[in-house]
């Protein structure tokens, strides 16, 4: 033992320790074995932890460090535990195991997969409509049928022309087909 | 005495009195790291209870001879930053005088104070109330970091182990850790900054 300039006394311990205060211990320089070491001291040694913390004021919370709690604080912990221990359980694993449940939700899964999946490929309702569209009796662009006149401005509109009377005598009947209108 | 991995064996294999000694042997780390990431000890209590329920349910899936502590305090913490995520509203919502009553300091009866000398305990609950607020300022693994290594004492390698991370990594955040504490320590208690005359 000797005494510290304002007259506390200093152990064997703190006289080792003290050099490697500061800068050494924050810094991560010390061996790791020897850090250890020290910051056990000061743990327990509020006097070294004020000069530590003189350096790195973050030292301060190192008196917080857990020591033996009395066997009080226990009371009552354990056989708490061992009730919540013996607690049945609700197993979710046994559930997913047990057969009748897989035959009722693996067919529940396929239709949701497969309403997801036609979902996914056709949004909306639109999706099941017949493909082809409007359907006009008379032939499409390209087509056999009756001959296509002209094409106007619009897209998929088309004029037909047909002739009735007589020959020589003929009025001509324009008809027009548009697609894009859906009545 | 049984050594530990001869106990964790036989934890694992169903003994039930085996794992009862694991509960005895392990409790006190894990309450105090509990505590420190929730700051109230009745929480940290709780947290401690769910951490052994977690453990009895998974120790059969124990890898023989895998490290057990570090598994042991990543669950710990994993559990108490939930603790603390669900009570936090709770607390924040709580006076100040009730934070560093019963929020965050501890219980009038159990707590682990209790025995200390009566201005020791006053000032250890003001210290933690602070580092409570303070903490909370840290990412959670700077908090883990600082809690293992510069309270609890484990070294950077065991902290790593725990953290799942390298040591220059823990080295890393605690490094950080320690210089967001320092500021605001410096800036919103500078009274616990300037060092206190030796008692």
């Amino acid at each position: 033992m000797s005494d510290d300039p304002d007259g506390t006394s200093v152990s064997i311990e703190c006289e080792a320790v003290r050099p490697l205060l500061g800068a050494p211990l924050a810094d991560f320089r010390l061996d790791e074995a020897v850090a250890r070491q020290v910051r056990e001291h000061l743990a327990g040694c509020a006097a070294c932890r004020e000069i530590q913390a003189g350096f790195d004021p973050a030292a301060l919370f190192m008196e917080l460090r857990g020591g033996v709690l009395p066997e009080s604080f226990w009371t009552g912990f354990d056989a708490r535990l061992k009730a919540r221990l013996e607690e049945p359980r609700f197993a979710w694993a046994s559930l997913v195991r047990a057969p009748r449940l897989v035959y009722l939700t693996a067919p529940l899964l396929m239709i949701l997969a497969l309403g997801a999946t036609m979902l996914v490929l056709h949004p909306g309702m639109g999706g099941w409509r017949k493909r082809g569209g409007f359907q006009t009796p008379f032939g499409a662009p390209g087509q056999p049928g009756t001959p296509m006149l002209e094409q106007v401005s619009s897209p998929g509109a088309r004029v037909y022309q047909f002739l009735v009377g007589a020959p020589g005598d003929e009025t001509p009947i324009y008809l027009v087909v548009d697609e894009s209108i859906n009545i | 005495m049984i050594d530990d991995p001869d106990l964790i064996r036989r934890a694992a294999a169903g003994d039930r009195e085996a794992f009862d000694l694991l509960v005895e042997r392990k409790r006190e780390r894990v309450f105090w790291i509990a505590r420190h990431v929730v700051g109230d000890a009745e929480l940290a209590r709780d947290v401690a209870q769910d951490v052994f329920l977690r453990l009895f349910r998974t120790i059969g899936r124990f890898r023989a001879g895998a490290p057990f502590d570090p598994w042991l305090y990543r669950i710990t913490l994993n559990l108490a930053i939930d603790a603390r995520r669900r009570e936090r509203p709770h607390r924040e919502a709580a006076p100040l005088e009730a934070a560093g009553g019963s929020a965050a300091g501890g219980l009038s009866a159990g707590d682990e104070d209790q025995g200390a000398p009566a201005g020791d305990s006053l000032r250890r609950r003001e210290v933690r109330r602070i580092f409570i607020t303070l903490s909370s300022l840290l990412a959670p693994r700077q908090r883990s970091a600082f809690i293992l290594r510069e309270i609890e004492g484990l070294t950077t390698g065991e902290v790593a182990a725990v953290l799942k991370t390298t040591e220059s990594t823990v080295r890393n955040h605690v490094l950080q850790a320690r210089r967001i504490l320092q500021e605001e320590l410096r800036k919103r208690y500078p009274e616990y900054c300037r060092p206190r005359a030796p008692r």
